[in-house]
């Protein structure tokens, strides 16, 4: 009879063959937890810059989810366009003055709405570290902290700062999210929020030690130097050809560590100013340790999930997996790249393309090995 | 200080590891994914290293991150594929060592349950972790956590009290 002591015996007892070396790379731990929490900053300080931080976990490609601006424009950008790239493949910023030691932490993260750039003195997330983002809105989008607190989003405060150069600004402080259960501490996340013309706001934070105070005079001094006219081009490695007519190019980024993602997100022009959204259309590329062996996953109530269809096309094996309000086809690029297209509908809507599209997408793609070639126009053959 | 913060994470994870690989094995039924998601477990732990760090049950803590990564990932199911741009070889099966009755394979019975209620069994049996602590780990009732073993159990009794029976014999 198996009764719960029984139970406890055979758990423990060793398993048949023995147990493997350990295939856990403890230097890889440290290093992806660092990057997390310094992409975690971003997504904090960068408001709609952060549309490029989505996830890629496996096939499971997280569309953005962020913290949306919260004014529409009264004109959407001409460069919300399928045919646009600037500011999405431009970077304008351009620090007059950083703190001694600072090093960019990651690359720049672009999209149509706003772009940003992050910097790190310090081994980042300790005490001893500054991380420190500058973010430029385009005119007409607002950082999310400027308008209502809407349900989900981080709590805030803003109050009036002395301004930087003639323009009127604002100091602010972010809390930083825990889970329930987690011990909790003061917001850590702070700065300084400006119009660098009318209507079109700039920001400078993060965290550095010492208090909010002290911090201030630092994000002040980078604010007061930091120009708005830089043109240095970001390029990506991949390019898109086939993309439909209703899809804007609204976001475009690499990271600048090897094996790592690009991404281009398209979605139409109402995306960036949308509360919330987290619809759209993704084009990524991941390398392929982030896939593993289908383990014979079950749902939460223990039935076999549906596992992906498998088309030939062009003799490629595409993977196609349609549920609900999602869609995602995915293929093997190479031995070190897969592509993955993933599409979601809005809340209660239908996926934004058909899977012949997602199709067409994904085979359009073309990776781009050699640094020198990579394109600030992403969108051809 | 940055340093010292890692080293002290290094530590726990040197006494922690072998643990936490058992647990995943039960909970995944094969080492490498297991290895995986205590690789994935332990980056999000030390993600949030300095705040958690200083928690009175940090051991529970860790458990219920490898559970619910474990969870999560196998919900998501269709996510865990690996793609290939031909018909992969169909791989042959597990070798089984001849002493080892298949009948008694704990790891094959667990492998017929939900990922919730081997969770269930992992965190009661392997980790002799009391009711209530299994349900704040999960995140359910005490009563949930009860029926789920009973269930769970129950499916175990029916896959392995045969060849337990066999083997009393023998």
């Amino acid at each position: 009879m198996l009764d719960e002591q029984r139970m406890q015996v055979l758990l423990h007892e060793d398993p048949p063959g023995g147990v493997p070396e350990s295939l856990v790379d403890l230097d890889r731990v440290f290093a992806d937890g660092r990057r997390r929490r310094r992409r975690r900053h971003l997504l904090v300080t960068g408001g709609a810059g952060a549309l490029a931080l989505a996830v890629v976990a496996g096939l499971g490609v997280a569309l953005p989810s962020t913290p949306a601006p919260t004014v529409r424009p009264a004109v959407p950008p001409a460069r919300v366009t399928v045919a646009g790239f600037d500011p999405l493949l431009y970077l304008r910023i351009a620090p007059g003055w950083l703190p001694d030691g600072a090093r960019t932490v990651m690359g720049p993260q672009m999209t149509a709405a706003s772009q940003s750039v992050s910097y790190s003195v310090g081994d980042g997330d300790t005490p001893q570290s500054t991380d420190v983002t500058i973010t430029m809105y385009a005119p007409g989008f607002t950082p999310f902290f400027l308008g209502p607190k809407t349900e989900n989003q981080l709590d805030f405060s803003t109050s009036p700062t002395e301004p930087v150069g003639s323009a009127p600004a604002r100091s602010y402080t972010i809390e930083t999210h825990y889970k329930p259960g987690e011990p909790h501490t003061r917001p850590v996340l702070n700065g300084i929020v400006w119009q660098y013309e009318p209507g079109a706001y700039a920001v400078v934070g993060g965290q550095a030690p010492g208090t909010v105070e002290q911090n201030q005079t630092i994000w002040r001094r980078i604010a007061q130097q930091v120009r708005f006219d830089g043109s240095t081009p970001v390029p990506v490695d991949v390019t898109v050809a086939h993309v439909p007519p209703s899809l804007a190019l609204i976001s475009a980024n690499r990271e600048t560590r090897p094996n790592v993602t690009t991404m281009l997100v398209f979605n139409d022009e109402s995306y960036l100013s949308g509360e919330g959204r987290s619809d759209g259309v993704s084009v990524a590329v991941v390398p392929t340790f982030l896939l593993t062996d289908n383990g014979g996953a079950t749902a939460k109530d223990g039935r076999p999930l549906t596992p992906p269809e498998v088309r030939q096309v062009d003799g490629h094996q595409v993977y196609v997996l349609v549920t609900g309000d999602r869609l995602l086809v995915a293929m093997a690029y190479d031995g070190t790249h897969n592509v993955i297209v993933s599409a979601q509908g809005r809340a209660g809507g239908s996926v934004p393309i058909s899977v012949e599209d997602a199709i067409a997408m994904l085979t359009s793609v073309r990776l781009i090995p050699d640094r020198a070639d990579w394109t600030t126009d992403p969108i051809r053959d | 200080m940055a340093d010292a913060i890692d080293e002290e994470f290094g530590q726990f994870v040197r006494s922690r590891l072998p643990g936490l690989r058992r647990a995943a094995h039960l909970l995944c039924g094969d080492w490498t994914r297991g290895d995986d998601v205590v690789q994935r477990t332990l980056t999000d732990v030390y993600v949030k290293w300095k705040r958690i760090r200083q928690v009175d049950n940090l051991d529970a803590y860790v458990r219920a991150v490898l559970v619910h990564r474990v969870i999560d990932e196998q919900r998501r199911g269709w996510a865990r594929v690996r793609l290939v741009d031909r018909v992969p070889d169909v791989g042959g099966d597990d070798v089984r060592l001849d002493n080892v009755p298949a009948e008694v394979d704990v790891r094959a019975a667990l492998a017929e349950l939900s990922p919730r209620q081997r969770a269930v069994l992992v965190l009661r049996f392997f980790y002799d972790m009391s009711v209530e602590q299994t349900a704040d780990a999960l995140r359910c009732s005490p009563g949930t956590v009860k029926s789920q073993t009973s269930v769970a159990l129950a499916a175990m009794r029916r896959r392995l009290t045969p060849s337990l029976t066999e083997l009393g014999r023998n």
